[in-house]
């Protein structure tokens, strides 16, 4: 019996890498799927795959950084599933130079903090009303171990991330008691298309994923379906007394 | 809609769902017309997606027609926001229907007019509903799916009417452009027809009422120029778009409606017949 039998779950991000597993694994499960992502064709990859095995998925296209893109990214999922039960917010950008605060460049800044963090906002200002509809849900906020440890250069990651943390909580706290939980996940460095192409775009991106590794105590990088288990079980009934807990799935980054 | 789904339950064999969403686009869904042909198709079982360029009326009316209006910011003069819109469409089911009604008030004379003017007009009012049957024929033959369009022209793409020169020959062209989509698609199980509303309470067109003047005696002397005596209302246009584009229509493409209470057959304003 799957752990999300019938659940009605939105997945931002499904195009690729976490999302993508999360969305897969998540149908494999029983729940019915909107994709969530900006390129129609890439979307239309994960949803295919769910439909290929036999589960139930639509695309929930739009660009979550954008009012209207969220707005028609919920709605499109709305309408396909006839509703929503849960979330996981885990569309995410990072930056492919991690220059020092001062040298930051504005608009990429602004560019990450608009999808990392404005972006999980607009989904949930815009999905919240479809969960409390629907009796409460659960959401799930694709943070990682950057929003409470430092790597040096990437601070808008590291703010979004951060500031994707105290979201969650305001959505536990305001919505608890009207049957909504809200729990971020931190993954350390798990290896998905965005980290690869940002590994591969920097000049010295395989000694320093040599250096990441020695921050794994688990002396390994994670595995997109590891972190999806982790997203199933907090968006199942078994984690109905979880709500506005930032919980690691880092091989032990964080405590180093 | 989630009985549709045959979800996985106790670990039974999983079946493909049987039946699919159908998906319609309509342009200028957030008012008037399209507003009203949303909530139609709407009743009918259909899943709309609302192309509009005002997010604010497409929000309203998000919240009145519910979970099935799905609202997408966009100009149908933009090639590009019609294949977002058939993205969406596609994304959420079979992309079925297509209405093509989004459109603005464009009064003017042919001596008022700049190569602007008439370039803005066109680009929205024929070039939008060209767009919207291309990419929806596009989208249609490339799916497989036997689809319907309907395009909302007007009564002015038949008769002409006083200073109003670019939006009368803009919904002349998008008939014909209906027409040839009609006999080019007919083979792959494409039916286009064209409606051909007059004059009907609209927040377009309490636009073009007299300045100054109480909205209901406007309206009223508006509809006295129809033999009917009334303007018409937006549900009575939606109604024939809804059975345009279901099977109920299946032999029915290339064709002209009009919604007008009889206006176009009347040439001369003689007064009613006595009895």
């Amino acid at each position: 019996m799957g752990r999300l039998v019938g659940k009605r779950v939105l997945v931002t991000g499904a195009s690729s890498g976490i999302g993508r597993a999360v969305a897969n694994q998540m149908a494999a499960e029983g729940a019915v799927v909107a994709c969530g992502g900006r390129d129609a064709e890439r979307v239309a990859r994960t949803v295919n795959e769910i439909l290929a095995e036999g589960g139930k998925a639509v695309a929930a296209l739009g660009d979550v950084s954008d009012e209207t893109g969220a707005a028609t990214c919920v709605a499109s999922a709305v309408a396909g599933l006839g509703g929503l039960d849960a979330v996981v917010s885990n569309a995410g950008i990072d930056a492919e130079v991690w220059p020092d605060v001062a040298d930051w460049n504005i608009a990429d800044f602004d560019r990450i903090i608009a999808t990392n963090l404005r972006g999980p906002f607009l989904v949930a200002k815009f999905a919240i009303p479809h969960l409390l509809a629907a009796g409460g849900g659960s959401m799930v906020q694709m943070s990682s171990v950057c929003a409470v440890t430092v790597w040096a250069g990437d601070c808008a990651y590291d703010i979004s991330k951060a500031g994707l943390n105290m979201l969650s909580d305001h959505i536990a706290v305001e919505y608890g008691a009207r049957g909504i939980r809200s729990n971020t996940l931190m993954p350390g460095v798990i290896r998905t298309e965005l980290h690869e192409s940002v590994m591969e775009a920097m000049n010295d991106g395989r000694a320093l994923e040599r250096e990441l590794l020695t921050r794994h105590p688990i002396g390994r990088f994670g595995t997109v379906e590891e972190v999806a288990e982790a997203c199933i079980f907090l968006c199942s009934d078994d984690a109905k007394f979880m709500t506005g807990a930032n919980i690691s799935i880092d091989g032990g980054y964080s405590r180093v | 809609m989630i009985d549709e789904f045959n979800v996985l339950a106790g670990g039974e064999e999983i079946s493909r769902p049987q039946q699919q969403l159908e998906a319609a686009v309509v342009t200028g869904a957030a008012m008037g017309i399209g507003r009203a042909i949303s909530a139609r198709l709407i009743a009918d079982g259909i899943i709309v997606i609302a192309l509009d360029r005002d997010p604010a009326a497409l929000e309203l009316t998000a919240a009145e027609l519910g979970d099935s209006f799905v609202p997408v910011v966009g100009d149908v003069s933009v090639w590009s926001d019609h294949e977002h819109a058939a993205d969406v469409a596609e994304g959420l089911g079979v992309l079925k229907y297509w209405v093509n009604n989004a459109g603005i008030d464009f009064p003017g004379a042919a001596h008022e007019m700049t190569a602007e003017r008439i370039e803005r007009g066109t680009r929205v009012l024929q070039f939008g509903a060209m767009f919207g049957c291309s990419i929806a024929v596009s989208r249609m033959t490339e799916a497989g799916t036997r689809g319907s369009i309907v395009t909302i022209s007007s009564i002015q793409g038949t008769h002409a009417f006083p200073a109003y020169y670019v939006y009368g020959a803009a919904k002349a062209a998008v008939i014909q452009a209906t027409r040839s989509i009609a006999l080019d698609y007919a083979p792959y199980g494409i039916r286009a027809n064209s409606v051909l509303p007059g004059c009907i309470e609209t927040p377009m067109t309490y636009t073009t009422l007299p300045v100054g003047m109480d909205r209901d005696e406007a309206l009223r002397r508006e509809g006295e120029l129809s033999p009917m005596g009334r303007v018409g209302q937006p549900g009575e246009v939606a109604e024939l778009v809804s059975f345009l584009l279901s099977d109920k229509a299946s032999y029915i493409s290339g064709a002209e409606f009009t919604v007008d209470g009889a206006s176009t057959t009347r040439a001369f304003q003689y007064p009613p017949i006595e009895l």
